[in-house]
């Protein structure tokens, strides 16, 4: 065969190959470009497009029929109308008086001017004969064009046609321009003659010659300058009458395009996103669609944000700019809707699809694009994109690829089916899921507090705040340290303890890389425990504190998962009685006080006083009801802790007379419970209040506490072999023995850095002692219990935990998760092993239970519950709900005993039932999923509820970070199941269980997540300075100090449907003119109309709302219709038009609330004064309020920055009348300022510093001029003539002032003002003189008159002889003068006692 | 004797011809020693008429509604049952330690239970709300409260809303009078020692009890008073007696109230016939603290 091609290969098969693999390639080729174009977005972005097109057009309908521009566009079109017909009628007019111009005139060449007409045709006789010659013709012009000149309109009669108008203009500006030109030179000729003429002078020249011809050019000059400005006239005169005649027309031209504007502009974008088929436009877009070609500018693109200053790490490796991609299919996110004007809202309002009016993601606008994405929010689109708040991969532009996480695994199932969704673990930042949409807060927002309180957008992060807070309030930090700083650079919240020692604290003050910690520990100083309680009780409470103080926030440290196997059993009751015993014998002494010698203290009015004084602010106690506050202990069984005898006494008294003593940074403040009266009218309230705490009945050498308790026994053999296993770790094993048998250490005391130094100290203690204080220590060590109390020798100790400020980002493979998986099979859920249900009154009337409480046993699965079961209490903590119920069980430690209360067969049961918790967290979730995705749980707080603890559960068992947070919060030891088999004892967990329940767990997660510790570049950290940064600062301290709890911060909001005819203005006749004045300067006006409206019996009334106090509610026992509230404004309002003082009651029926939003804070002060007026310490609520903490309601406007600082770090007694004292916080000098700036920096006014005018010389000056003027015969200053009136018997009546102490008869119920010494170092000058023009505007209940307000004609004059009596230079005299009270003490000195009035000097001003 | 002087009106006197000629009490006569001297037009209410007669309170359609039933009087006393004894004085003579040379000059009463002859002092008994169709004329004249050595001048008093109080200072120091109303805004206005001239105080919304007034320099002083829009109350005397006059026929739910013991009576229904009506309230010694 020849070597051809076909005998190699055939060519037809090589051919149909060939042919078969290019029509393969044009395939793939084909459907490479299919597959680039059909992208997910695309279908997105379609239907965003839509979306748009149709709410375009439907705005456009909405326009084009509303009412309103249909009239106006019909009435503007009427005016064009008429506007058209006018101009063309001038035109006429026009025309025609030109062609009359020319008849009178024909020699002149077709033009008449205004100067051309005769003098005597414009005036008088001839005018008339003019004008009738005119026919009427320019008394139409005239009367067309109101307010033009004749002359202007006999310049227009000269050019009737606008071409000739504006070559008149042309001509004028001509002649203008020449005019100038010859008008300069002449300027020139005459600068050269004064030039000359000066040249002369010098040179000696005969100056007639000169002085004449300077004058000549100057005159010539002077002539031409005046004829210019004529010339200049013209000109605007010519441009006038261009405009006089189309002025209407183009007028109302402007107006109709301008009212159609909105709308053609709607229609237009309308039709160019979805244009009209068959139009030119929609072929344009159809073209520019099609594939391939779109790759140029297609209306459909992914579209991109890159924000180079924020960063992020990609794969630990290198930083990035982000690039969010995320408005490719999130379209319409930033769309504002601009059809509304009062507020910021979204065009397409988040919702489920087919709810009407509603888009489901991702076509919905973002729900608050006020804070969010606006142009005029706070985080603006363009800086802040989408990933930097909600992760996930920006890049991506698929459901999976931009890394969304569902919100629970019920929401996961439907995403896998719709968006094939699935958890990319290549992704290390995935999107945060709805949960934790708020941890990514913390990274700019450092300082918390401003997401939780926000004046202007409210609490914006309630959820990450509060895990903050429960962070704060539990003392995690103890442990775990969160350090806001990388140096001294931050990145992220602070949550550090402070130096212990002030030799630590100098130290970080002095190393410029270092910030020091700010918190405190969070639990009590046992330092000089052993003056407080005994060995047993300090064993009993270590050991499961909730079982003494069921509401307690220490933590269970044993009796948990991993202690229940024999090792625990034998070593854990030897390790609490070593560490109690070690803390008793290093307790140092406290100097304790006690009452006078003999006082017998009252158990009954200490219980009074316990409400009165303030306690209750901070502690509950069951024998003071109504206020249920949580930020101190429960007191209930202090009586049942401390040391018998007066030992136990004293040391309560001197914890509530000065817990300094005991712990100088304690939180607890000094109340100043000094002793009062005298004789037998002696009360010592600190030693009433211990009585009542103590139940105390006879003398504090009486008490016994109620409760005793076993020290544990510690058997030597297992004492000695826990000292024997630490020591192992420290010496070798012939060097312990040693120890052991000889009690000698090897080494000495001062080169042992460990606890074993207990060993080796004080050679006089017997060894079993020393054992036991290593052992102590030892545990104290391992289980950080310094991280919250402070103990002796544990000063410089550090943190025992992992620190958190990036565990956010924590490599999920470091986390140990163990058996976690096998142990939640089978365990995990604290259950009882019963199905409950909700208690109605129908089954409690069954069951006999007084009320709808506890929750029924439906089903029992273990046989010590039976059906019909009322399950009443956990663990001595009432069960009224599900909701108590789940929580209660949340709490509880998993594995261990519950003592359930139960109520059976009409009775409660002896005693509870003691029963495991514990059943599968895998039946939980499993039940919880299937019923939430079914919709069978129909409570909302449930639902969520389960469908959270899914979330973490699915977390947990793909380990995921929150997962294991979750299940570390809620059973801390769990992962040591089925390990402590092979670990060593000392390797066991050692976390302890927190009474946290899964809502709370829920809020900690969500601040731990966000703690990344990535700080953004500076512009996006917001840590302000200024008012704001003080605002943030001292929102901090008031949640610390507990401010809120006594102080209304702010006053509640009352909000009505007003029938705004019957609210009648204030009466301003009434009040001096400068008084209200003043007024407005403080209290600026606030406008009441919300501009909302309701609906009240079919009426549509205006909602007004104002801030104030509700005076009265509705009486129950009225009709329906009588029943109405009584509230008083404390605002300077305006409602609609009408200004009505503060103090203007409002008086309305019930049915027209709207609402009232709660004060914030102060809810002590209100419990107090409805206690004053029940037990009839006061007769009236307004008199109570000044027996209670005042509101700090615009405190910045009344005090002086710096007399706050000194009160905060001081408190002295200002007020009288009050029960109790502002006590004091052991506030540091940064603290107290922090405090001051706060409040003036919240009501805007100047801080820290404020100038006080009124003691300047400028103002005095002024004021002596203006007083002697007036007031000619008086030989004295102004502030001597001030100085009387002070001291007057008028402010004395109430007030000591100038060294007269103010006369007292009864203390109780004497009201006394302030000494009036301190309103010169406290009050600022102007709130100080609105206060003495009208006290109840500032303060409605105040029992302080008007001292001096408007007389009435014919009333008796006050205090003549003082400024004549004029009661406006009377009060603000007042005011200087206790303004400049030193100088004036200094100068006029005390007043001595005034003589007393006689009575027989009627008329006379005594 | 002395509540005339601040209670008693002497304003035009206004009767419609049907109550003249029913012969109504009170008109075209002004009675000196009564506690409150007033009459009362009866206004053709027709909107008012249905459901007002259903209450048995005379309405009649166009004609003057008081023709039905005639107009009667409510004299009565409100009795103290049980033993008293006067309660002891505040302050003795001297005894009061602010402006001694004043307040010290007379011992200060206790009068929060004044018991004369068995009859309870300083009740209020009043109706809330006037009946249906009549309208008391407005009073023009001033009503005068008194301040005299620390003491309020009257204890109790009823007033009109828009009636003008003058409060007045006999006293030689510096009063201040201090309201507590539900409804009205607080007055708190210092008065000069002696003065004559007075400070004027109107109440311009009816109160549904009356409410206390004090003087904040002199903790002691206390008063009470009650503004309403009609003239169908009264305050019983030292002996406890007082009068209501031109109440029309008809049954009448009256409130009668003591600071001493609130409400002692929120409905006290009466049925007044034309005529004198007479009337004993019983004030057990045990409702008054």
């Amino acid at each position: 065969m020849p070597a051809n091609e076909e005998y190699l290969r055939s060519p037809k098969l090589m051919h149909r190959v060939f042919c078969g693999s290019a029509l393969l390639l044009l395939l793939t080729t084909i459907w490479m470009m299919w597959a680039d174009y059909n992208d997910e977005w695309r279908t997105y972005q379609r239907k965003a497009f839509h979306y748009q097109a149709e709410r375009l057009k439907a705005r456009e309908t909405t326009l084009t029929a509303d009412k309103q521009h249909e009239a106006k566009v019909k009435e503007l079109e009427q005016k064009k109308v008429d506007a058209t017909k006018q101009t063309a009628d001038q035109l006429a007019a026009l025309a025609e008086l030109h062609s009359k111009f020319e008849e009178i005139d024909k020699d002149k060449d077709g033009k008449i001017s205004y100067e051309d007409i005769p003098e005597e045709f414009k005036v008088g006789e001839k005018a008339q004969k003019f004008r009738e010659l005119l026919k009427g013709d320019f008394d139409r012009l005239a009367s067309m064009n109101p307010g033009s000149s004749e002359k202007l309109l006999l310049t227009l009669a000269d050019f009737p046609t606008e071409s000739q108008r504006k070559k008149a203009v042309q001509v004028a500006r001509d002649k203008e321009s020449n005019h100038l030109r010859e008008l300069k030179l002449e300027r020139a000729k005459r600068d050269v003659a004064r030039a000359d003429y000066n040249l002369g002078i010098r040179d000696n020249l005969d100056m007639k010659a000169l002085e004449k011809r300077f004058t000549d050019a100057e005159s010539r000059v002077q002539k031409m300058e005046v004829e210019f400005a004529e010339l200049k006239l013209q000109t605007i005169e010519a441009k006038m009458s261009l405009a006089v005649i189309t002025g209407a027309l183009d007028q109302v031209t402007k107006e109709l395009v301008a009212e159609q504007a909105a709308i053609g502009l709607i229609h237009a974008a309308a039709a160019k996103i979805e244009p009209q088929s068959g139009t030119l436009q929609a072929f344009k877009r159809s073209m520019m669609l099609v594939p391939i070609i779109e790759g140029f500018n297609s209306p459909e693109r992914p579209i991109q944000d890159w924000m180079p200053g924020l960063q992020f790490t990609l794969g630990g490796m290198t930083n990035v700019a982000r690039f969010d991609r995320c408005r490719t299919c999130h379209m319409s996110i930033d769309v504002v809707d601009d059809s509304i004007t009062t507020s910021v809202a979204g065009a397409f309002p988040a919702g489920k699809a087919g709810e009407k009016g509603k888009f489901p993601q991702p076509y919905s606008s973002h729900p608050n694009l006020g804070l969010y994405l606006g142009a005029t929010s706070p985080h603006p689109l363009p800086k802040f994109g989408c990933t930097v708040c909600h992760e996930g991969q920006g890049s991506g532009t698929t459901v999976t690829n931009a890394s969304h996480t569902p919100n629970d695994p019920v929401e996961m199932e439907r995403w896998a089916k719709d968006h094939k969704w699935f958890d990319n673990h290549f992704w290390e930042r995935p999107m945060l899921p709805k949960r934790f949409e708020e941890a990514s807060c913390i990274k700019c927002h450092v300082n918390v507090v401003e997401l939780g309180v926000n004046e202007k957008f409210g609490p914006t992060a309630p959820k990450v705040v509060k895990g903050h807070d429960l962070i704060q309030t539990y003392g995690c930090f103890g442990c775990h340290e969160i350090s806001g700083y990388d140096g001294n650079k931050i990145i992220g919240p602070d949550l550090r303890l402070e130096p212990t020692t002030a030799e630590e604290a100098a130290e970080i003050a002095k190393d410029p890389l270092q910030v020091a910690g700010k918190l405190r520990k969070v639990g009590p100083s046992l330092r000089h425990l052993a003056s407080k309680a005994n060995s047993g009780f300090v064993s009993h409470w270590t050991e499961e504190p909730k079982r003494f103080r069921p509401t307690t926030r220490m933590p269970q440290f044993f009796k948990l998962d991993n202690q229940s196997d024999d090792m625990a059993a034998k070593y854990n009751p030897v390790e609490i009685a070593a560490m109690s015993h070690y803390l008793l014998t290093k307790s140092e002494k406290l100097d304790t006080l006690s009452p006078i010698e003999g006082y017998k203290p009252n158990a009954e009015r200490g219980r009074e006083l316990f409400a009165t004084k303030g306690c209750v602010v901070c502690h509950t106690h069951q024998d003071v009801p109504g206020l249920a506050a949580e930020f101190g202990p429960e007191l209930s069984k202090v009586h049942a802790k401390l040391r018998e005898g007066k030992l136990g006494f004293d040391w309560l008294y001197t914890w509530i007379r000065e817990p300094e003593r005991h712990h100088p940074r304690t939180k607890m403040p000094h109340l100043f419970l000094d002793g009062e009266g005298t004789g037998d009218k002696y009360v010592d309230p600190a030693a009433d209040i211990a009585a009542f705490l103590l139940k105390l009945e006879g003398a504090p050498a009486d008490f016994k506490p109620t409760q005793t308790y076993e020290t544990p026994e510690v058997p030597d053999a297992v004492l000695d072999e826990l000292v024997t296993y630490f020591l192992m770790k420290v010496l070798t094993k012939s060097q312990v023995d040693v120890v052991m048998k000889t009690g000698k250490y090897p080494l000495p005391a001062s080169v042992i850095k460990g606890d074993e130094i207990e060993l080796a100290a004080g050679s006089d203690e017997d060894f079993r002692t020393r054992k036991m204080s290593y052992l102590g220590r030892k545990t104290i060590s391992r289980y950080g219990c310094y991280g919250c109390h402070d103990i002796p020798n544990f000063e410089k100790a550090r943190p025992i935990g992992t620190a958190l400020q990036d565990w956010g980002k924590k490599d999920r493979s470091r986390l140990a998760f163990e058996h976690i998986h096998e142990y939640l099979h089978h365990h995990g859920q604290a259950g009882l092993g019963v199905i409950v249900d909700t208690v109605d009154a129908g089954a409690a009337a069954r069951l006999k239970l007084d009320a709808p409480r506890g929750v029924r046993v439906a089903k029992a699965k273990k046989a010590e519950f039976k059906t019909d079961d009322v399950i009443v209490a956990i663990d001595g903590l009432a069960v009224n709900s599900m909701a108590d119920y789940n929580e209660l069980l949340d709490r509880t430690v998993v594995g261990s005993n519950v003592a359930v209360s139960v109520w059976r067969n009409g009775h409660l049961l002896e005693s509870p039932i003691a029963i495991k918790a514990d059943t599968s967290m895998l039946e939980r979730v499993e039940d919880g999923i299937s019923r939430a995705s079914r919709g069978d749980i129909t409570n909302p707080v449930a639902d969520e509820r389960e469908r959270s603890a899914a979330f973490y559960y699915e977390s947990l068992t793909h380990h995921g970070r929150p997962g294991f947070l979750w299940q570390k919060l809620r059973q801390p030891r769990s992962y040591d199941y089925k390990t402590i088999e092979t670990k060593a004892y000392d390797d066991r967990l050692r976390m302890p269980k927190f009474p946290f329940t899964e809502e709370e767990i829920d809020a900690i997660a969500t601040f731990v997540v966000g703690l990344v510790a990535e700080p953004p570049s500076a512009e996006y950290l917001y840590n302000p300075g200024g008012a704001k940064g003080a605002v943030i600062k001292g929102e901090r301290l008031i949640q610390q100090f507990n401010c809120s709890a006594c102080h209304m911060l702010e006053l509640p909001k009352i909000r009505y449907g007003a029938d705004l005819e019957s609210i009648t203005a204030s009466d301003t006749a009434v009040e001096y003119p400068e008084a209200i004045a003043l007024l407005k300067k403080l209290r600026p006006v606030q406008n009441a109309l919300t501009g909302e409206m309701k609906t009240v019996k079919g009426k549509s009334l205006p909602i007004i709302q104002f801030h104030g106090m509700v005076s009265s509610y509705p009486d129950p026992e009225d009709s329906p219709d009588e029943q109405e509230y009584i509230a008083d404004s404390w605002d300077f309002l305006n409602v609609a038009g009408k200004e009505l003082f503060p103090t203007s009651k409002f008086i309305f029926p019930a049915a027209n609330l709207d609402r009232i939003d709660p004060a914030r804070g102060g809810q002590y002060a209100e419990w107090l004064v409805k206690r004053l007026v029940a037990n009839q310490t006061a007769k009236e609520a307004g008199l109570a309020w000044q027996m209670s903490p005042p509101p700090l309601y615009k405190q910045g406007t009344k005090v002086q920055t710096p007399w706050l600082f000194n009160f905060l770090r001081n408190p002295g007694r200002i007020r009288h009348t009050t029960v109790l004292r502002m006590p004091k916080f052991n506030m540091s000098d940064s603290d107290a300022q922090a405090l001051a700036n706060y409040f003036a920096a919240v009501d805007g006014t100047e801080f820290p510093y404020q100038l006080i005018a009124e003691r300047e010389p400028e103002y005095l000056n002024e004021k002596n001029h203006e007083f002697h003027t007036a007031f000619k015969d008086k030989k004295e200053g102004y502030l001597q003539e001030s100085w009387k009136m002070l001291n007057a018997p008028l402010c004395i009546k109430c007030h000591s002032v100038a060294g007269r102490q103010v006369a007292i008869n009864d203390p109780k119920t004497d009201i006394r003002g302030p000494n009036l010494e301190l309103a010169a170092e406290r009050l600022k000058p102007d709130w100080t003189l609105l206060w003495l023009y009208r006290p109840n505007w500032i303060t409605p209940y105040t029992s302080m008159p008007s001292p001096l307000p408007p007389q009435q004609p014919g009333a008796q004059p006050r205090f003549p002889e003082i400024f004549g009596g004029d009661g406006l230079r009377q009060t603000i005299s007042l005011r200087d003068a206790l303004v400049n009270y030193y100088k004036l003490m200094e100068t006029e000195g005390k007043v001595s006692p005034q003589p007393q009035p006689q009575p027989a000097a009627a008329g006379g001003n005594d | 004797m002395r509540f005339n002087r601040f209670i008693g009106i002497r304003g035009t006197v206004v009767c419609s011809a049907a109550t003249l000629m029913l012969g109504a009490i009170g008109c075209g006569k002004l009675e000196s020693g009564a506690n409150s001297v007033v009459s009362v037009k009866y206004l053709p209410d027709a909107a008012a008429a249905p459901e007002a007669s259903a209450e048995g309170t005379p309405a009649q359609g166009e004609a003057a509604t008081a023709e039905a039933g005639g107009v009667g009087t409510l004299k009565g006393r409100v009795v103290y049952e049980g033993n008293f004894n006067p309660l002891p004085n505040l302050y003795e003579k001297g005894g009061a330690n602010k402006d001694p040379s004043v307040c010290g000059a007379e011992a200060i009463p206790n009068e929060r239970i004044l018991v004369k002859n068995g009859g309870l002092a300083n009740a209020f008994i009043y109706l809330e709300k006037a009946p249906k169709g009549a309208k008391s004329p407005d009073v023009t004249e001033p009503a005068v409260f008194d301040q005299k050595t620390c003491v309020f001048l009257p204890h109790a008093m009823v007033v009109r809303t828009k009636q003008t109080i003058k409060v007045l200072n006999a006293d030689a120091a510096a009063h201040n009078t201090h309201t507590f109303p539900g409804k009205n805004s607080q007055f708190n206005s210092v008065v000069q020692p002696d003065d004559r001239v007075g400070v004027p105080l109107v109440y311009t919304q009816v109160e549904k009890k009356p409410f206390s007034v004090g003087c904040d320099i002199h903790p002691w002083m206390q008063a009470y008073h009650l503004p309403l829009d009609h003239s169908f109350a009264a305050v019983s005397k030292d002996d406890g007696a007082f009068e209501i006059k031109d109440l029309p026929a008809g049954k009448h739910e009256f409130k009668v109230w003591h600071e001493a013991g609130d409400f002692l009576e929120k409905s006290l229904v009466v049925t007044i016939k034309p005529g004198d009506n007479e009337i004993t309230i019983s004030v057990a010694a045990s409702k008054l603290k």
